[in-house]
């Protein structure tokens, strides 16, 4: 089911109708059972795996916590790591390394003939693949208690706000709210329909718009020219984050209402003012999660500086393969990695709380933006030799511009608003979102965001990008 | 603050619902006034008070020039052609100005696509502006199956990304010299040529029904209908299957039906043509003046 479906419109408001109505000690059911509704709606199938997914990082994590010796301990988190990222790698990188090992041993001749499956990529099953080994991971390292409550614990993996496309919450931060006894407050549901507005503003009005131009660039590389692969590769940047941080603030939005606290996940990220800050503003949620379950672990910064940089490296690189089994992802990761390594190797990282003047923080937002942007084609590009074209005929400014001002009006007025919005939040560290004050200012503005969403809004636009993650 | 929480929840909601309702009511009573986009290529369509109508896809908006119709005629012509909403659009339209004005003559281009054409269903929405004014447009709209009445709800939704075509029209002069008819610049360019093919070549039964629909309006207002498969770059293939379908629900029902998809005239120049399925200017009035003979000397 879709946020922006006619669908959630009845399912959301049921949902929270039977969750206050219902007797505390019931509650966890309602939100499991619609929760599997949610995602049973895509593919009734799909419940097979995440159940599986959730009995054995479930049972895993009790038998951690009661095994004595370390060796045990590490036996069950071995079994529960496998068993989770064995699911996942099947269904979503099988055919992916099958494919690229019958190409490389083809070109030693070399007839391997790893078959191509015919495979469903399970919706969102990277991110609750990611918030069950954080689970047991935590378990592992003592940092939290089990879960002994399995109907709370299947919730935990399950939660139908963040289920399909994160935030990737931890355990130490989401299962305590599953036994809280919430109420409905005046103040979540303005806070959370704040966030739910923006969301669907970011939606519907900049990424499904932008969708429109993009795609149909992207998905026709040859037929465009220099000029418009920029235009399209600037406008992918806008319609990547409205989409993402969109679907990130309808399902903060959703849970809020219901009194639950989902993590921020994005935080203006193209003021970034180096590519370290651009990850601390971009998918918190994931990168914290590589921080702490694998670059951490890897030793971090606490090794050598030629292994730190490889740390660091392979973290970005591991992330884009993350984010999708095809070598455009791999290749996105590796930039950014790169990055990232060439900024600690010159030092070119300015700390949160380091005065710089406005000069310097314009450039550096520019740069950053160019940087990220120009690994954004390959994150965009349906195959790597189309990336390469479009990276190799950028400043090729022979032929056509494609143009549609139609596109440009609507994603321009919406892009304009949420600059401003941007502008004022990243300034003076007030956001009227995180308000739960309803004041005549905040009115005005959902307001007009409202009837800007239902006058210009593309309500055809489809799926999220982030859930085929 | 509990207090003045709930005002202001109360004054948030009005507000949504005011300017809604306000805004559209605006946008609603300047709706037929637009001279920019899409729109206002049907609502010209609706307006004009034509003797010759001209329907079909967008094959029949860019091959059909009124002007040489009309004058070879002696009869007013409208080019009422408009891709993407199979025959539904064309049945609606049709409806609307019998409703009016009933035309004598009716030529509907008919290209194979229109009649398979299974994402029609989903741009139907896209009429909703239409939907409380004009009741074959509801019962086209209600062929899609994910629309909801809920979609009815909100005024500013029903004019859904019209915005744009206001502020344009706002800044164009209003000139439909054309007659509805578009007619396209350039010429095919043989190295970016790519055959044509329907994905299927099952004929949808909805639009074969509002086929059927506009022939029994046509019998009942004594209008003379003429089925015309307009000039293609390439032969159609598999597609032929469907053209002899149509010729035979035309023939079934005393109507004339012109297929031209394999016509020496046209058959790989490409100077008639602006992509394999388009005819350019040139094409399309040589093609124009060829109709007009035809439908007279008959």
């Amino acid at each position: 089911m879709l946020f922006n479906s006619i669908q959630f419109i009845y399912f959301f408001p049921i949902v929270l109708l039977l969750y206050f109505s219902c007797p505390y000690k019931w509650r966890w059911l309602i939100l499991l059972i619609s929760s599997y509704y949610f995602y049973m709606s895509w593919n009734i199938d799909y419940v097979f795996l995440i159940l599986f997914t959730t009995i054995i990082s479930y049972v895993s994590a009790i038998k951690i916590e009661e095994s004595e010796s370390k060796k045990e301990k590490k036996i069950y988190l071995a079994i529960s790591v496998i068993a989770s990222l064995g699911v996942l790698f099947f269904y979503k990188y099988f055919n992916f390394f099958g494919t690229s090992l019958n190409t490389i041993f083809g070109g030693f001749n070399i007839n391997t003939q790893i078959p191509y499956l015919k495979l469903l990529l399970p919706v969102g099953i990277s991110f609750y693949t990611f918030q069950t080994l954080s689970y047991t991971i935590d378990v592992y390292r003592g940092d939290i208690t089990t879960e002994k409550h399995f109907g709370i614990y299947a919730l935990y993996v399950s939660f139908f706000p963040q289920l399909v496309a994160g935030p990737i919450e931890r355990s130490t931060r989401l299962l305590p709210q599953f036994r809280v006894r919430h109420q409905l407050k005046l103040e979540n549901i303005i806070k959370g329909l704040k966030w739910m507005i923006l969301g669907f503003f970011m939606k519907l009005v900049i990424a499904d718009r932008l969708s429109l131009y993009v795609d149909s660039v992207f998905n026709n590389v040859y037929q465009h020219s220099g000029s418009t692969f920029i235009i399209a590769t600037f406008l992918f940047a806008f319609q990547i984050f409205g989409d993402f941080a969109g679907y990130s603030s309808i399902a903060i939005g959703t849970a809020r209402i219901m009194g639950f606290d989902l993590m921020t996940n994005f935080k203006r990220p193209y003021f970034a003012t180096s590519i370290s800050d651009f990850w601390h503003r971009w998918h918190i949620s994931l990168s914290t999660w590589f921080r702490d379950y694998f670059y951490i672990p890897m030793g971090g910064s606490r090794v050598g500086v030629s292994r730190w940089y490889l740390n660091l490296f392979l973290t970005f690189l591991v992330s884009g393969l993350w984010h999708g089994a095809n070598w455009t992802f791999v290749i996105w990761g590796a930039l950014h990695g790169i990055f990232i390594v060439v900024e600690n190797l010159f030092k070119l990282q300015v700390k949160s709380n380091t005065k710089i003047s406005k000069l310097n923080r314009v450039f550096r937002t520019i740069v950053v933006f160019i940087l990220v942007d120009f690994a954004w084609i390959f994150f965009r590009a349906n195959n790597v030799t189309e990336a390469f074209y479009v990276v190799t005929h950028i400043f090729n400014f022979t032929g056509e511009v494609f143009y549609d001002y139609k596109i440009f009006f609507y994603a321009g007025l919406g892009l304009l608003v949420l600059i401003i919005n941007d502008l004022i939040v990243e300034n003076n560290k007030n956001s009227i979102i995180e308000n739960s004050k309803l004041n005549y200012t905040s009115i005005i503005y959902f307001v007009f965001l409202v009837c800007l969403i239902l006058f210009t809004g593309v309500f055809n636009g489809g799926q999220f990008i982030y859930f085929q993650f | 603050m509990k207090k003045s929480h709930i005002k202001n929840i109360i004054l948030f909601l009005a507000l949504i619902v005011g300017i809604d309702f306000g805004l559209g009511k605006i946008i609603s009573n300047n709706f037929y006034t637009l001279n920019y986009g899409d729109y206002s290529i049907i609502n010209k369509s609706l307006k004009s008070d034509t003797e010759v109508l001209v329907l079909g896809s967008s094959r029949a908006l860019h091959h059909y020039n009124p002007n040489i119709i009309s004058k070879s005629l002696n009869l007013s012509c409208y080019n009422a052609g408009f891709g993407g909403y199979g025959v539904f659009l064309n049945y609606a339209i049709l409806y609307e100005k019998i409703k009016v004005n009933s035309p004598k003559i009716v030529i509907i281009d008919l290209s194979p696509n229109i009649i398979v054409d299974k994402n029609a269903y989903s741009k139907l929405n896209l009429l909703l502006p239409y939907y409380k004014k004009n009741s074959s447009f509801k019962e086209i709209i209600q062929l899609n199956p994910k629309f909801s009445k809920l979609e009815l709800v909100s005024n500013l939704y029903i004019y859904n990304s019209t915005l744009y075509d206001f502020t344009r029209s706002y800044f164009t002069e209003n000139n439909d010299n054309n007659l509805g008819f578009f007619p396209l610049k350039g010429k095919i360019n043989k190295g970016d040529y790519s055959p044509f093919f329907l994905e299927k070549e099952n004929m949808d039964e909805n639009n074969i029904d509002y086929m059927n629909k506009i022939i029994n309006l046509c019998k009942q207002n004594n209008i003379r209908l003429v089925g015309v498969v307009s000039p293609t770059y390439e032969k159609f293939d598999k597609e032929n299957k469907i053209i002899s379908s149509l010729a035979s629900i035309f023939k079934n029902n005393s109507f004339e039906f012109y297929n031209y998809s394999n016509y020496s005239k046209f058959y790989q120049k490409p100077e008639y043509f602006k992509d394999q399925l388009h005819l350019n200017e040139f094409g399309a009035t040589i093609f124009s003046t060829n109709m007009a003979e035809v439908i007279k000397n008959k």
